[in-house]
């Protein structure tokens, strides 16, 4: 069994999370095997072997299929009596979707940037997260990273592995009405509109780790027919 | 920089003045002239027209092309919505008379959620709380555009049903469940943010005012708010409320990602104009790392992981409007663009949203 199954396994296993444990408190062990950033060699592999198989086999794979639309599967677990949502998989897969995504013979890193974007999209700069910082994200509950993680957490790719693109334009963004919705976390206060924008991914991910969560602030008094 | 910003007004003056034309807002400022002016049919939207052609049967039936050629309330809802937003009553008819024939309860007035093209073609009549949410507005859209009377009490009926059916208290929070059946349980309730339809809440809130919608709202911003797992700080596509403790988690029973349903929740919270700003420096740093044309189909919210294959082009439309808003515009990919009838849906309603915040 591979090691970060195992992980995987013992950490959220069947049960759900209890509350206490919620907030991904398993997220650094299971940032162990978050996967490293690729460089756009790999990235062009995935995609040439994706292009390999529907050449091949003809079948084109079609990333909305199967487990795409998760939302149109039922939970299972309904009470009695109850009918739940049914899952589509009940229905016959038409040959051209014969194949999964999940089937499709290449494993699943992230893939790398577009070096050559087309007109049109929009590209806000050249970043890179620092792959490390991030995995170490946990928004919820906070444990420690161990120094078994710290070791064996991806690496940042050198900077000459790192794709430059040619900065463009940046949209022009006005600062949105409905943005500061009661929690613009602690850590962004003070800052002005869109300022986070400049930052390194990492130091904003940094920076949403560090924000609390906003607590709940439930209006007590419901609507009549709700009230127990 | 004065002159891009007059670029971007005067362009954004055009846009209002286009999309009005065929908007039930012309027909609420010109008065009778507008009514005559909003019935002329099918004004031809280049992206409404090729919709029909590709997802649209010709009785009415919109088409999941991505899922086995079923129909959804959903799909059913967004047709109605882009008939009425388009002002193509005739199209407007033929989806709603599918709907009501095919999907409508017998005993109610909500929608069995799903329409297989195989006997029996409606295996489960539980409801999808986000179709009849688009429906209802829908209807509320045409009976202001045509001032069809019915509609509005079609559109008041289901709120009523969608309020005392799929609305619970869970803890001290009201949510809007899912459907109306499987989804309170004994130990949590199970709710999918991207059934909250922001837009539609606050017309909900107009239809049925003594109803529980601006709560509704309120306690789905908030659930939003605390909705950050993983490695980006992202809502699941399924969320677990503890009934005792009011904890949320990723559910169980679903993959901990924020996929394909998740997507919807930038996009409508965008368009009610309650989107945290949390949610949007989420997004903007995985479209940072991945880049705009390398979005992911999904995220595992337990590993990091990332589709092997990318996202079609409707994610980066909701990407878009939800980094840049009524900005966005003229960077939002054609609906040529998107081979199936979800992502073409995405892209359309994202060009709607975004034309409703210029």
């Amino acid at each position: 069994m591979p090691d970060s199954f195992k992980i995987l396994q013992e950490s959220f296993g069947d049960q759900p999370p209890l509350p206490e444990q919620e907030g991904f408190h398993d997220f650094n062990a299971l940032s162990r095997i978050a996967p490293p950033l690729v460089t756009p060699d790999e990235g062009e592999d995935t995609r040439a072997t994706q292009a390999h198989v529907q050449a091949v086999s003809g079948v084109r794979i079609d990333p909305s299929s199967g487990e795409a639309k998760s939302g149109r599967i039922a939970p299972d677990e309904a009470g009695a009596g109850a009918q739940p949502r049914m899952a589509d998989t009940s229905v016959a897969t038409p040959a051209h979707m014969s194949v999964p995504v999940a089937s499709a013979p290449t494993p699943a890193p992230p893939v790398a940037p577009s070096v050559n974007a087309p007109a049109g999209s929009v590209h806000f700069g050249a970043q890179v997260p620092d792959a490390r910082q991030a995995g170490m994200l946990n928004l919820g509950a906070q444990r420690p990273a161990s120094p078994d993680f710290m070791a064996s957490a991806p690496t940042r790719p050198s900077r000459a592995e790192i794709p430059e693109t040619t900065p463009t334009s940046r949209v022009f963004v006005q600062k949105q009405a409905d943005d500061g919705v009661t929690v613009t976390p602690q850590a962004m206060a003070g800052e002005t509109d869109e300022a986070w924008r400049a930052l390194p991914v990492s130091e904003l991910l940094a920076r949403l780790r560090a924000a609390p969560i906003a607590k709940p602030e439930v209006q007590r008094r419901l609507h009549g027919i709700f009230r127990r | 920089m004065l002159r891009d910003v007059e670029r971007s007004l005067m362009f954004r003056s055009i846009v209002r003045r286009q999309f009005c034309r065929n908007t039930l807002s012309v027909a609420g400022t010109l008065g009778l002239h507008g009514v005559a002016l909003a019935q002329t049919q099918g004004l031809g939207d280049p992206d409404w027209e090729l919709y029909k052609k590709r997802f649209m049967k010709p009785d009415g039936r919109i088409v999941d092309t991505g899922n086995h050629d079923v129909s959804h309330s959903e799909g059913q809802g967004y047709g109605l919505f882009f008939a009425s937003t388009f002002n193509d009553r005739t199209a407007f008819d033929k989806i709603l008379e599918w709907t009501r024939n095919n999907l409508k309860h017998r005993d109610g007035n909500l929608h069995s959620w799903r329409w297989s093209p195989n006997a029996p073609h409606v295996p489960d009549t539980n409801n999808a709380s986000d179709g009849d949410l688009m429906i209802a507005w829908a209807l509320r859209r045409g009976a202001l555009l045509w001032r069809v009377e019915a509609y509005l009490d079609q559109a008041k009926a289901i709120i009523r049903d969608l309020g005392e059916k799929c609305v619970r208290k869970i803890g001290s929070r009201l949510v809007l469940l899912p459907g109306m059946k499987g989804f309170d349980r004994p130990k949590a309730a199970i709710v999918n943010l991207s059934y909250y339809l922001m837009p539609a809440l606050g017309r909900a809130a107009s239809l049925d005012p003594s109803g529980p919608w601006k709560t509704v709202m309120d306690h789905g911003q908030q659930l939003l708010l605390a909705s950050r797992f993983g490695l980006w700080g992202l809502p699941p596509d399924w969320l677990a409320i503890d009934r005792k403790s009011e904890r949320i988690y990723p559910a169980a029973s679903f993959a901990p990602r924020f996929s394909y349903d998740a997507i919807r929740i930038p996009l409508y919270f965008k368009w009610g104009k309650v989107m945290p700003a949390s949610l949007k420096q989420s997004l903007y740093a995985v479209s940072q790392n991945y880049s705009m044309t390398a979005l992911p189909g999904w995220i595992d919210l337990m590993t990091g992981e990332r589709s092997a294959y990318n996202a079609p082009p409707g994610f980066r439309a909701v990407y878009l409007l939800a980094l840049n808003g009524a900005d966005a515009l003229p960077d939002l990919p054609g609906l040529a663009e998107s081979d199936d009838y979800y992502s073409a849906s995405l892209t359309l309603l994202a060009r709607i949203a975004s034309m409703e915040l210029v």
